[in-house]
């Protein structure tokens, strides 16, 4: 026994002894792992409030009831917590996935918080490469902010570090080239030969799809294609053709009374 | 618009009676076709390649495309003024 209790008395370092370096166990957690932790928590939040809302389906369809109401996602529980890391490791790298967190669940919900996250990472953050979840999500941000859509556009094309979010933000720059010149044009396809070169860099199934989706489209019904010509019944069962109209302006409305 | 070159045309993604009613409703005097008529495997909206709605086209006299996108007012003001030149040219 006596030798067991020196020896435990001999583990502890003695408080004139200059101290080890620093052992991992010995630090509070992460930040990495305290954000990992609680974007665990949300995502089962998540999912239990998903499985609430079909089961409010299922349970109405049962009665032959309609679902009028359903709760929100649980995002406004969690938005304080994820901004008060943020807070916490401000203007570091370890506040990045705190802000697009905020960013990616706040922008249709809570605008204000992610107008703030979203410029806090602009300002302070875009080199960063932490922000690659945004990617596919910039394309509408150029449309809710559109009067920084250029900017930030320049601004990630210029300072990121990491590739794919440069391709991403050249995919949001040449987007309305895309669009406003037809298919036939040398913008375009000089365009489309600058995204082309780039995909086969990054190698990205999302940016690829985003890609093909527009630009495919656009090939057909670009500005200045020919419309092909529609032959349907009308709402009285009276066939017609869209051409039964030609060398008249038309405007043609897919619609639908929702 | 009446009497000018122009014409709104429809593609209705409803059912016949709910469009009819839509149309009672509000006083739309447009004619429109049925999106995807009985018996027809594919749908204007599909051949069209429309992949939200309300998605608006603007075709000029040639039948070539000037907009496609979802902003009324934006297809409107590029409708109107196709239609001013028309008028112009044809005066």
């Amino acid at each position: 026994m006596i030798s067991l209790s020196f020896l435990l008395l001999a583990a502890q370092p003695a408080p004139w002894q200059e101290p080890a370096a620093p052992v991992a166990t010995q630090q509070e957690p992460s930040a990495q792992t305290h954000y990992e932790v609680l974007a665990a928590e949300y995502d089962a939040a998540y999912q239990a409030w998903m499985e609430g809302v079909q089961k409010l389906f299922a349970d109405a369809a049962e009665n032959g009831e309609t679902v009028t109401e359903y709760p929100d996602p649980p995002f406004a529980d969690f938005m304080p917590r994820f901004l008060k890391g943020a807070n916490k490791h401000a203007g570091t790298e370890q506040a990045v996935p705190y802000l697009v967190w905020v960013v990616q669940n706040g922008l249709f919900s809570q605008m204000s918080e992610a107008t703030e996250a979203w410029n806090t990472l602009l300002d302070r953050h875009a080199a960063s490469a932490g922000l690659e979840p945004l990617g596919p999500m910039l394309s509408s941000m150029s449309y809710i902010f559109p009067e920084k859509a250029a900017g930030m556009v320049a601004k990630l094309e210029k300072e990121s570090s990491s590739e794919l979010v440069r391709a991403w933000a050249t995919w949001v720059r040449l987007t309305p080239i895309f669009k406003e010149n037809g298919p036939k044009t040398e913008a375009f396809r000089l365009a489309k030969k600058e995204m082309q070169t780039l995909l086969a860099k990054v190698q990205d199934e999302s940016l690829q799809r985003a890609f093909d989706s527009e630009v495919t489209v656009l090939e057909v019904f670009g500005m200045g294609m020919t419309a092909p010509d529609i032959t349907a019944p009308d709402l009285n069962g009276v066939e017609f053709s869209l051409s039964d109209y030609k060398g008249k302006v038309l405007f043609v409305d897919f619609w639908g009374d929702w | 618009m009446k009497g000018r070159p122009f014409a709104l045309i429809g593609i209705n993604s409803d059912s016949v009676e709910d469009a009819k009613k839509a149309i009672e409703r509000e006083k739309l005097n447009w004619r429109s076709f049925q999106n995807s008529p009985e018996g027809w495997e594919r749908s204007i909206s599909d051949d069209w390649m429309v992949r939200g709605w309300p998605t608006i086209v603007v075709l000029d006299a040639d039948f070539k495309i000037r907009y496609r996108g979802h902003d009324g007012h934006e297809a409107t003001r590029i409708a109107k003024e196709l239609v001013d030149k028309l008028e112009k040219i044809d005066s």
